[in-house]
Order: C-alpha cells, then structure tokens, then sequence
C-alpha cells in the first residue's frame, strides 16, 4: 500500500504523506477528471491491469483503485 | 526569442483532446494549448490568438483523422471538406512567414464496414490529405509535414491509440501513442533549434561489415545484399543516405591502411567507398585521441561527433574520455543495426530542410582536407608566409545583401557557429525574416570561392541601426574561412555600408562563451577602440581599415 501511495503521489506531484487510502477525489484540486484519466492510464501500464469503462465514474477514493492493484 | 524561464514555446492544436500530452511537453517547453479543442482553425485565423506571439517557436497541428469526417457522407463532398481546410491551411502558411507549421498527416483506421470490392475511401482521404501538405511543405519555407501516420505505424494502430481515452475524455491516443508523439516534437524541435550534430566517426571491422579484415581477408568478411551480410550492406545504405544530406562519415579504426584499403573498395558489398569519408583515422593510436585530432582537422567541437563502434572496450573509453561525443547504443543483437542507425539519426541529426551546402558538404570537406595539406607543403618551404599561402588559393570574397534564398544558410550558420561568432545569439528564421523585412537592420552576408572549390555563403553580419548608429548585433564565420583575413574585408564593407547611410558610428560587441575564445580581440585589432566592459564592448569613430588587402579580388554588390 506504501509504495502505490508513493508512486500515486509522483503523479499528482504532491508527498507522499499528504495521501492515504481515503484521500477522495473532491479533497484535492488537482483530481480533475483529467486526472481521473490519467490515474487510469497509468495504472493500466504500471500494474498490467484492465479497468473497465463502467467502474471509472465510480472511482472516488484512491482506495477505490488501490482495489485493482492489491 | 527565449521566455524569461528560458523554455522555448510551442502551440499544439488540434482537433482532439490533447491536454494530457501538453501537461507532459510543459516541463520542456511553455505550451500554448488553446481551450477547446476543436477550435484550432479559429485559432488559426484569429491574429490575435495567442499561438502568433513573437516567441512561438513552432505551431504544431496534430489532426484525429477519424474524428474529422461525417462516416456517411460521399467521397466526393470528404474530398472537398479536405481541400477546403488545405486552401484556408495555405492562407495561414504564407500569411504568417514568421511562424513555424507542423502539420500532421492523417491515419484513418478502416472501420467501414464494406465489401471486399467496394473502394476504401480511408485510404484516399489519407493520401489526398497528405499530397497537399506535401505541397505545402514544397512551396512554403515555415512548413513541415508532422508524420503522424509514420508514428502510427511503428508503434502499432492497436498501441497507439486508447478507445477507452477516446470514449470518455476525447483523447484518443494512448500512453504509448502520446510518448511517440512527444518525442517526435522534441526531435522536431532539436533540429528546428539546430541543436543537431555534425558529423559521425565510425570503426570498420565488426561495424561496417562482420569479421576482422586484417585477420580473415577481404574474401572473408560478412558484407553482401542478402542474409546475414544484409545486416552491414543496410547499415552502410543509412550512412550513406545520412552523408547525401551533408552529414560527415569518418574512419576511426585500429587497422592497418594498406589491409583495408583499395581491397575494400572492390566489394561488390560495398556501399560506402573510400572517398565518401573525410577524415580516415587507420592507425593503432587510442580512439579518444585520434577523434581530437580528427575534431581539430575538421575544425569541429568534439561535441559534433557520434561515435559507432561495436567494441563495449572502445565505447567505453569514449565515453570517459570525450563525454561530449555521443556514443551510439550499438546493439547485442545486430540485427537490429539499421534501426540503431535510423534512431540516432532522428535523435541526433535530424535535418528539416537541406541547404545547398548540405548537398556539397561532404565535397567542400574534402576540398578543405587538400587545401590543409597544400598549406602544410608550401609552409615547409623557406620564406614562404601566410599572405603568399593566401595569394595562392586564387580566393574570391562576394559580400551582399541578404537575399530571400538565403535564409535557410543563414540560419543554419547562426544556429550552429561557435568559434568565430562575436555574440552568439541563436535567431531563429522568424527572427531572421523579421530583419530581413526591416528597414532598421542589414544583412550582409559573405560567400567565398577558391580553386579548390566554392564554399558557398560562410559568413554573416547583422547590423542594427538606431539613431544614426550603426550596432554589429551579429557578427559570424564559419571555421571553414578562418584564419584567411575575410573578417577584414567584411568590416569594410559594415563601414562603407555605414557611409553610404550616413551613420557615423559603428559599436560592436564581443559576448564570451565557452568557445569564441578566438576571435575576443578582433575588434581591436581592426581598430576599434575599447569602449567598456557592458553590452557593447567596442567602439569605432570612422574606423582606420586602410591597410591594403592585396590576396582577394572582392565583389561588393550593391
């Protein structure tokens, strides 16, 4: 869980420990829905996993996509 | 020309979402990324727009070809969308000289559903489309094709695009897909800024063909057109592809001449022959200093060198030695050779446009190689003096006025010129145009003949004039003319120029870098006096150049 949080907060570019599995998408200004794509693109590549179409509106909480990489 | 944060600055249009790979470009360049994205051609249109400040380096239009047609119209009424957009494309290009266009050619995947006979329209489209910004590329100077559909191809169609990005945020490139793109606008960029290099040194055995020559005999290296020998006879055709557009090939090669030379050159293998080579490196002296002493005979930095060896030892060495040279990855598995090459090219060398001196290049080397070796002879002999060496190369100096066709060599001079160049300001063509279209500056510009050969245009001034004052802003030659006394003839002419204006003063400036060491007190010795130690360094109140200069025969066009 540490080193998702480290590698998620190279992408949002902020410290490591401003983020847990909680952090949700309306507490940080950055997590625009942009973001929200990236995060997915990204993880798609890193961990070699598919998330579907449907579940991304739905992600709110990086515990959300710490789901598909645990 | 640079922002205060010194990043250059690019606009990236398109008819897609492409913020994600503008929030990449933005740690190496200031992105101009208008909102909305299918505004480009108002964007286009608009003088105002943002994309048209002065310090745009390059607008880059990057075009979703799938997302830009109606999938049930007629060919005819596609066809005509195309033109359309290419006639109002053509407009922009000419009506904004100063500016830089890569423009994307289209891939359009074929998802119609048809049958087997019917025409694939896709196909049309992309090819129409791609003609006519060729053509644009032909008949305007600030326009480039950006080969969208080359990327799409070596990457894969299914990697290189997200349907599931496209779907929900309107970006239908892929992680993939962007970085192919990103790296394509730096390569782009590098060649635009003319941050490219000049010139390779190469070894032979095991590089320009398999086996060791000196060993196993002509007869036994691995050098032919097909199978395994293929492998060095496509390396050898990059290189020689790469030497057509002026870059210099040069031997560097622990050999013994006579073991590799004339045998070599019958190969029926061959593609490169001896005199497609400048300098011919062939001794058992370490690497690293037979490339300095190869640097010093070309007049070059090392850090216009690459340098291919399949020799981890060597590279190695290289490395250590000469940070500067860019060592090429070579590859384990060496079939992959050609590729290694392709890749540096683009990486390292990329060219936008080829000059007239490009083509002549690897000629007016080999000429300058003679002209050395004159030089050493004649200085042998008692009593013979640099003015007699002089006298004797028949030189003829042609100053002028900057004209339209030569703008490209200028820039090209200015990008690249380290040595004798007072003041180092890299302009860009825009920058150029800009002076060329004043009136308050002047452009003279110094092309030199000898009997060995023509060198084309060498030499560049650009003077600023402000209140009765003339400012040699720029002031540039290249090393191939060093040392031949033409500087002289060139500040006469700024001097007369200045006459003939009625300015009566003449400030230069001499702006230290790294490497203009050489030319720091050509001023003074032409007779300006020292001014003070700020911007402009030199001034001249009717400069004393009356010392006869009897070795030219100069044309001073009007």
């Amino acid at each position: 869980m540490e080193q998702f949080l480290t590698w998620v907060s190279g992408i949002f570019d902020v410290e490591a420990s401003q983020l847990s599995l909680e952090t949700a998408y309306e507490s940080m200004p950055q997590w625009d829905s942009m973001m929200q794509l990236r995060l997915v693109m990204e993880m798609e590549e890193e961990y070699d996993i598919e998330i579907p179409m449907e579940k991304i509106p739905q992600m709110k909480t990086l515990g959300d996509f710490y789901e598909y990489v645990k | 020309m640079s922002t205060s944060n010194n990043k250059s600055r690019i606009a990236l249009l398109s008819n897609v979402n492409l913020d994600m790979l503008g929030m990449k470009l933005r740690k190496k360049y200031e992105v101009v990324l208008p909102a909305g994205y299918g505004t480009y051609m108002q964007e286009l249109l608009s003088e105002k727009s943002e994309i048209y400040k002065e310090e745009t380096r390059a607008i880059f239009l990057i075009l979703h070809g799938e997302s830009l047609f109606d999938p049930f119209q007629e060919e005819e009424q596609q066809v005509a969308g195309l033109d359309q957009l290419l006639a109002m494309l053509s407009t922009i290009v000419r009506s904004h000289p100063e500016q830089t266009f890569f423009i994307s050619n289209l891939d359009i995947p074929c998802e119609r559903i048809q049958a087997v006979a019917s025409p694939r329209v896709e196909r049309h489209l992309e090819y129409h489309w791609f003609t006519g910004v060729e053509q644009l590329s032909g008949s305007y100077e600030n326009c480039f094709v950006f080969d969208l559909k080359d990327l799409v191809e070596r990457t894969g169609r299914e990697t290189f695009y997200s349907r599931k990005m496209w779907y929900m945020g309107s970006m239908p490139f892929s992680k993939e897909g962007m970085g192919g793109i990103e790296t394509r606008i730096h390569q782009l960029m590098s060649a635009l800024q003319n941050e490219g290099r000049k010139a390779i040194a190469v070894d032979l055995d095991q590089t320009l063909w398999g086996g060791v020559i000196g060993e196993d005999g002509v007869d036994s290296i691995v050098l032919s057109e097909v199978k395994e020998g293929s492998r060095y006879y496509d390396l050898q055709c990059r290189l020689r592809q790469m030497k057509e557009l002026g870059i210099l090939l040069n031997i560097l090669s622990k050999n013994n001449y006579e073991d590799v030379f004339p045998a070599v050159e019958a190969h029926e293998g061959m593609m490169l022959r001896e005199n497609d080579f400048i300098v011919r490196m062939l001794d058992w002296n370490e690497k690293p200093d037979n490339l300095v002493k190869m640097a010093k005979q070309l007049n070059l930095g090392r850090d216009a060198f690459a340098f291919l060896d399949d020799n981890p030892v060597e590279r190695e060495k290289m490395n250590q030695l000469c940070p500067e040279v860019f060592v090429v990855p070579f590859p384990t598995d060496t079939s992959k050779l050609s590729k290694v090459v392709t890749d540096l090219y683009w990486d390292q060398f990329l060219k936008l446009r080829l000059t007239n001196e490009d083509l002549k290049k690897t000629n007016m080397y080999q000429q300058e190689y003679q002209r050395k070796q004159e030089q050493e002879l004649l200085m042998n002999q008692q009593s013979f003096s640099l003015a007699d060496y002089l006298k004797s190369l028949q030189m003829e100096v042609k100053l002028e006025q900057m004209k339209e066709e030569q703008l490209g060599r200028v820039v090209q001079l200015i990008g690249k010129t380290n040595q004798f160049n007072l003041t180092t300001k890299r302009y860009g063509l825009s920058d150029v145009s800009r002076f060329y279209q004043s009136p308050d500056y002047y452009v003279l510009t110094c092309s030199v003949k000898d009997k060995f050969g023509d060198m084309g245009l060498v030499g560049v001034i650009i003077l600023h004039n402000l209140e009765q004052t003339a400012y040699i802003d720029t002031f540039l030659m290249s090393c191939r003319v060093m040392g031949r006394r033409i500087e002289q003839q060139m500040l006469q002419e700024v001097q007369s120029i200045c006459k003939k204006n009625q300015l009566h003063q003449i400030y230069g400036c001499y702006r230290k870098t790294a490497k203009n060491q050489p030319v720091k007190e050509i001023y003074e010795q032409f007779g300006f006096s020292f001014v003070e130690e700020s911007e402009w360094l030199y001034s001249a109140f009717d400069v004393n150049m009356e010392e006869e200069v009897s070795f030219y025969h100069c044309l001073v066009s009007e």
